[in-house]
This record gives C-alpha cells, sequence and structure tokens, in this order.
C-alpha cells in the first residue's frame, strides 16, 4: 500500500528555481514515471519525497499522512540513486539479505527471500559472487535487489537503468515494469530517456525547467502533446514556424512560408496567430495525390532498423526528416511529400520562436 | 582528403590479446563506424590510428603513407573523446582558436579559421561561454570545432555522444554525419550503440574480441548480416530452432521447427537434416488473429507482454512451443492497428525472405551470441 501526493512543492538553490509548484499524485499500485532533460530537476524532486532535502513551500503526502516533519526512515519509501554503493566485503546474497536481516528476519528467512528477488533481477547464478567481480550493470541490478527487499511501500529511482548496455536495458526495462507489479509496489522512477519511459510508465509527468508541463498516459502524451518542447522531446518532430491564414471549425491553414501552406485538423488557433506546426517523420508520405503537397530536395538518407530516415530541403528552405520502408530514395533528387491534415500538430508559438524550443529540448538557457 | 589502410593490426597487453590481426581501409570521405561491445578492442583500434598507441604487429597508411611510426602530431587528424576536454579555464572561442593558433598560424588567419568552424557548426553564438556554462550537446559541438580548426581531415571519435541525453544524442549523430559530409572529411567513429552506428554510418565495422565479424553498409548488416552474432548484435533477432525438411524451389526450402511446424524460408547450402537456427527481427514479425489461419509461415501463441512503445507496439509472444519472442508493430506500416491484450491468443508470422537461416551453432547458441569469442 501506496500512495503519493505532491502539493505545490517548490525549492529554489540561490539564484536557480529547482522546482516551481508541482503538484503530482501517485496512486496506490501505480508506475509513474517523471521525465525530462537533465537539469529539469527530477533528482530534487525525489530527494524532496525521499526527506533527504526540505522544500521551500508545498507539501508531500504519503498515503494521505503529510511528512514534511518526518525523518527519510519513517516515510516507508527506498530512494534507488544512481551512483549506488554495495557492501564490497559482501557477497551478492549478503547485499540482499542484509537489508532483510536489519529489519529482523531470520538468517535463513532472509537468504532465501534474497534469493527469490535476485531470480527476478537474472543475478541468482551470481548470488555468491562478491561485487567487484559482477560488470557495471549487475551491480546495479543488486543494488536494485537491495532497494527491493527493503520492502517498502512507495520505491523512488532515480535514472536506475542508466549505467546498463543499451542492449541489456532494452531488456531489463520491461522485467523492471514486471517485477515491481507482480511486488505489487508503488513506483516512482525518473529518467531523461523516453523510450525507457514508454516502457515502464503507467503514467508520465513531463518535466521541464521545474515545471511539470504535461501529465498523461504514455499514449495521451505521445498522441497529444500540449507544447512544441513536450513533442520534440518524447519523439522526433519536425517542427516549423508559421503564421494562421485561415482558421474554422477542425480546419486551420497555415502558411510556412516559401508558398506552402500546410492544413490542419486542429482547432483553437485564430487568423493571424503565429504558430508551430509540428509533423512526426513517419506521417509524411512520399509522391501521391494527398492533402499538403510539399516539395524539396533529398539532402541525404540514412538507414535505420528495418526503415530509411531522409531528409529533404524543401523549397521553402526548412529541413525536415522523413520515415519510409521504400528503398528508391536517391540522394540529390527532387521528392514531394504529402501528409494528412489530421497528422499535422499545432502548437502555441513561444516567445523566441522555434530556437527556443529547441534550445530547451537541448539543454541550453 | 584522407584514407585509411590498417594492414594485420596486432597489440598486446601483458598476455591479453586486444587486437588480433585487424586489416582495414576506410574510403576518402566515407563515415565509418566501429562498434562492438565493451573491451572488444574498439577503443584500442582508434588510439593506434591516431597514433596514442603503437601497435605491436602490423602497419597503419593514411593516404599511402606509412604512418605506424609516426606521431600524433604528424598524422592530422582530430580526436574526440566521450568526456568533453575543453580547457574549463577558455572561453568557447579561445578554446576554437587553440588548434591554430598553436601551429604557429598568423593571427587573422587562426580567427579566420575560428570563425568558419564555428559558424558551420553554428557555435559561434556560444563562443563567449566557458565548458562549466554549456550544456553536454553543445559542449561536445565545441570540441569537434576545436578538433577540426586544427586543419584536420581524419576525424577520430570515440563515443562522442555517449555523455550526453539520449534526446540530444539522437540530434547530433544527424548533425555529425552532417557536418563531416558538408566538410568532406573522413571520419571514423567508436560507438557501442547499435542505432546510433546504423544511422550514421556509411559503412560499420562490427568488432568481438579483438578481431572484425564483419564490415559492410548498415542496411547489409540488418538484412543478409553473415552470422547469428551480427544478426543479433546489430538489433535484436528472435531465434527459432529447427531443422531442414525438404529443401523447395527457387532457394527456398522447408524448416520444421521444435514445436513441430514447419515453416518455409530462404536458405542455400544446407541439406535434408541439417539442425539450422531461423532467426527473424522484432519488427518483420506480424500479429494476426487467430482466425486468419489461410497464410504460411504461422506461429500460435499468446499475447504475454504488450507495451505501446510510441512509434511501435512492442508484444511478447509465447508461442505453444514455449519459445518466447518479441514483436514490434510499427504505427506507420498501416492506418489502422490492432491493439493486443495481454492474454490474447494469436498467431505470428513473417515473410520467408525476411527470416536469416544459419546452421546450428557447434558451441550453442548461447556462446556464439556471447560477446567473448
Amino acid at each position: 500500500m501506496g500512495s503519493l501526493r505532491l502539493v505545490d512543492i517548490s525549492k529554489r538553490f540561490d539564484r536557480v528555481e529547482a522546482l516551481k509548484d508541482v503538484d503530482l499524485e501517485i496512486y496506490d499500485g501505480e508506475y509513474a514515471v517523471v521525465l525530462g532533460p537533465t537539469g529539469a530537476g527530477k533528482t530534487t524532486l525525489l530527494r524532496i519525497i525521499a526527506g533527504l532535502l526540505r522544500q521551500d513551500n508545498g507539501e508531500v503526502y504519503i498515503n494521505e499522512v503529510q511528512v514534511d516533519d518526518l525523518p527519510p526512515e519513517e516515510r516507508g519509501v527506498a530512494l534507488f540513486f544512481q551512483n549506488f554503493a554495495l557492501f564490497p566485503h559482501m557477497t551478492v546474497l549478503d547485499n540482499v539479505a542484509f537489508s532483510l536481516r536489519v529489519k529482523g528476519l531470520s538468517l535463513e528467512e532472509s537468504e532465501r527471500k534474497a534469493m527469490d528477488i535476485l531470480r527476478m533481477v537474472h543475478l541468482d547464478h551470481r548470488a555468491y559472487s562478491y561485487p567487484r567481480e559482477l560488470s557495471g550493470g549487475m551491480q546495479q541490478r543488486v543494488a536494485l535487489a537491495r532497494t527491493i527487499a527493503a520492502g517498502v511501500d512507495i520505491l523512488l529511482l532515480d535514472e536506475p537503468l542508466s549505467q546498463l548496455d543499451a542492449k541489456i536495458k532494452s531488456e531489463i526495462q520491461y522485467e523492471l515494469r514486471d517485477l515491481a507489479k507482480s511486488l505489487g509496489l508503488t513506483v516512482l522512477h525518473v529518467t531523461n530517456d523516453v523510450e525507457e519511459a514508454l516502457a515502464v510508465a503507467d503514467r508520465i509527468a513531463i518535466l521541464n525547467k521545474g515545471e511539470i508541463v504535461q501529465v498523461g498516459t504514455p499514449v495521451e502524451i505521445m498522441e497529444n502533446p500540449k507544447t512544441a518542447f513536450v513533442a520534440s522531446f518524447i519523439a522526433e518532430m519536425n517542427l516549423m514556424e508559421g503564421v494562421v491564414e485561415e482558421s474554422s471549425e477542425n480546419r486551420v491553414v497555415v502558411d510556412i512560408g516559401g508558398g506552402f501552406k500546410v492544413e490542419s485538423s486542429r482547432n483553437g488557433f485564430k487568423k493571424g496567430e503565429l504558430v508551430i506546426v509540428g509533423v512526426k517523420p513517419s506521417s509524411f508520405k512520399i509522391g501521391g495525390d494527398g492533402k499538403n503537397g510539399l516539395t524539396g530536395k533529398v539532402e541525404d538518407w540514412v538507414f535505420s532498423f528495418g526503415f530509411r530516415r531522409v531528409t529533404v530541403q524543401l523549397d521553402n528552405g526548412s529541413r525536415v526528416s522523413v520515415k519510409t520502408e521504400r528503398k528508391d530514395i536517391e540522394r540529390g533528387s527532387s521528392i514531394s511529400l504529402t501528409v494528412d491534415p489530421r497528422d499535422v500538430y499545432l502548437f502555441p508559438y513561444l516567445k523566441g520562436g522555434l530556437r527556443t524550443v529547441l534550445a530547451e529540448v537541448s539543454g541550453v538557457f | 582528403m584522407p584514407e585509411v589502410k590498417l594492414v594485420n593490426i596486432v597489440k598486446r597487453f601483458g598476455n591479453i590479446t586486444a587486437l588480433r590481426g585487424i586489416n582495414l581501409t576506410v574510403e576518402n570521405g566515407e563515415y565509418v563506424c566501429i562498434l562492438g561491445p565493451s573491451g572488444c578492442g574498439k577503443t584500442t583500434l582508434l588510439r593506434i590510428i591516431a597514433g596514442l598507441l603503437k601497435p605491436d604487429e602490423g602497419q597503419v597508411y593514411i593516404d599511402g603513407e606509412d604512418v605506424t611510426h609516426k606521431p600524433p602530431e604528424y598524422r592530422g587528424v582530430g580526436f574526440v573523446f566521450q568526456s568533453i576536454a575543453l580547457f574549463p579555464h577558455m572561453n568557447s572561442w579561445e578554446n576554437v582558436l587553440y588548434g591554430p593558433t598553436v601551429k604557429g598560424l598568423d593571427k587573422s588567419i587562426s580567427h579566420r579559421i575560428a570563425r568558419e568552424i564555428m559558424r558551420t557548426l553554428k557555435t559561434i553564438d556560444y563562443s563567449g561561454l566557458y565548458p562549466g556554462e554549456l550544456s553536454g550537446g553543445i559542449a561536445q559541438m565545441i570540441a569537434i570545432a576545436r578538433a577540426l580548426a586544427t586543419g584536420a581531415k581524419l576525424l577520430l571519435l570515440d563515443e562522442p555522444l555517449g555523455a550526453l541525453d539520449p534526446r540530444i544524442r539522437v540530434d547530433l549523430r544527424y548533425e555529425l554525419r552532417r557536418i563531416v559530409k558538408g566538410l568532406g572529411l573522413t571520419a571514423i567513429h567508436v560507438t557501442h550503440n547499435q542505432e546510433e552506428a546504423l544511422t550514421i554510418a556509411d559503412r560499420i565495422v562490427v568488432m568481438r574480441s579483438g578481431m572484425v565479424e564483419a564490415y559492410d553498409t548498415p542496411e547489409n548488416l540488418y538484412w543478409h548480416p553473415k552470422n547469428l552474432f551480427v544478426a543479433d548484435f546489430i538489433g535484436k533477432v528472435n531465434v527459432l530452432e529447427g531443422f531442414i525438411k525438404k529443401a523447395l524451389t527457387g532457394g527456398k526450402a522447408l524448416v520444421e521447427l521444435t514445436g513441430g511446424i514447419s515453416i518455409e524460408v530462404y536458405a542455400k547450402g544446407f541439406s535434408e537434416g541439417d539442425k539450422v537456427v531461423v532467426a527473424v527481427r522484432p519488427e518483420n514479425f506480424e500479429i494476426l488473429d487467430r482466425s486468419e489461419a489461410d497464410k504460411p509461415n504461422l506461429l500460435r501463441g499468446v499475447v504475454t507482454r504488450a507495451r505501446f512503445m510510441g512509434d511501435y507496439y512492442r508484444y511478447d509472444v509465447t508461442l505453444e512451443s514455449g519459445e518466447r519472442v518479441t514483436v514490434n508493430t510499427p504505427l506507420y506500416r498501416s492506418e489502422k492497428i490492432q491493439v493486443r491484450k495481454k492474454g490474447e491468443p494469436v498467431l505470428v508470422r513473417f515473410d520467408p525472405e525476411k527470416a536469416l537461416v544459419y546452421a546450428y551453432p557447434k558451441r550453442g547458441i548461447e556462446r556464439e551470441l556471447s560477446i567473448e569469442v
């Protein structure tokens, strides 16, 4: 049993506002992820929940009890760090069994439980090894097993998979979710990796510059990003600036320069307004006679897992990328693209325009 | 405009042989990635090309000249590391200017070079900032600008994107390729990230335990990997075991899988009864309803895990044989995607031309796929 509610949390370090009015509710048994670029305030948030840092404003509730005046060990949470430390002179099994022993379980019982948890993280075959004999990724899994063994209601994970090799990580992330679900844990996991967030989360909260900018299920966030920042942070999205030329119900026409006009089925933008237009690389169709015809030249293409990612220099000067399974795209050739108005996103314009959005995504302020 | 040629490079550290006879040619203007698991010798190889390490045997040629015993500064290479090594007490501009200045170039020429490089790399706006004030991505771009400002035509990159946020890593790899191609440079880039290698390189060297396992274009490595290790290392494969039941016409063969189901694949050079493995990539599987049983190459199973991954749905399916496979269903393939749920009985199928068939590895599948030989 563990629910978590954050009300109006703010924290300032000298001149930097690390967290601004953060409200977030995590339900009992939920796997929640806070996703954001480096420097967004993710670790600060976890430290406040764990009781290692005191917020300037706001309250933390665990199981509907305000815990702001409770020390870390009385909050019923366990924090897993990026830079964990294992006991070097203990075996893997002893490292994991240690937290159970501390809780008063018998030696036999704690070793049996520790072994169960090691099995879940695929390390039962290394139970009698010492930490130094394991790879960095394995050590991370031991540390994770030890945190789980502590048997708390709420598990706070700070970039728990960051030290793992890409190939191992792409397997273990799904198992981490399964493990949390099978133990009925409530988890708050922070990361800067979108794929990792999608793999584990019931819900994702996007944090940018200390503010939560969107909360939703993976499907909600991927299909309906609210701002250009969220859109380009969670997926590769082509962004272009434009001016609304016509606006009616479910139909907005945007002039993106060079004589190109793009129609979108989104609502809520007025004629004459500056907007940011977003199109996913996979939404473009090559050739054909659909709506929103754009022309340009193929600058380059690269191959990825079964598809090609084509860079097109549009005739209005902007550059877009296009994802296709076609194999007949030649560098330097002319190309025409179309895109369904339903796949054209519109986002509110930001002061400073596209440049500001891209700078935020790359963490430059 | 450098071409790099390595002839039989051997390097030992104590009684460990880090490189076991590497032969490799990187063409002028080519972008080559060296891809391999940690400990495969990829960084050692890069350091030998740079002149930071001497090989025990073999020769390094740059532009046809034997530079094996020449110091790094003679080789015309620019080096970029994972840990961004900028001078902390100099601002970006001074960092970039450093190379041309120590080469003794005239002040106005040095300034022109630094300015041009920083404009090309779109970093000129950060000239006045110090390394501590830059984000990781920008700092790495300044490090690349500094390497290029020395006049280097050969760029050697050791995990240059490794320390960056995942999202920036993706943007920057396209930017890196654009810079290298735009300036007509030759680049050799070491990485352990498969997707990075696929999307940035003209050709990829796959290394394992100090040896070259494959050297080919990304598309050939993906569609026609020459062995099971390469197939699995370049993106994941699902491995199904079976034996050749019957040769068919047109280069095809019928394979009977462990579960007793027979499937059609393209397989050459096998005899009836040969033990084989059939490898299928997750995105080359298709999921069907149990009612669509009239197509070939069908395997019955149950969905044991389903996740929405943004661009695709990822399913784990446990087959009737007990084997577990991963199926990725990209959203862009069709207008309407039917979402499957955990516990749902399904059929999994693949096109014969998308299956890779290899002789059953003598030492077993696990050893074959292991990163050590």
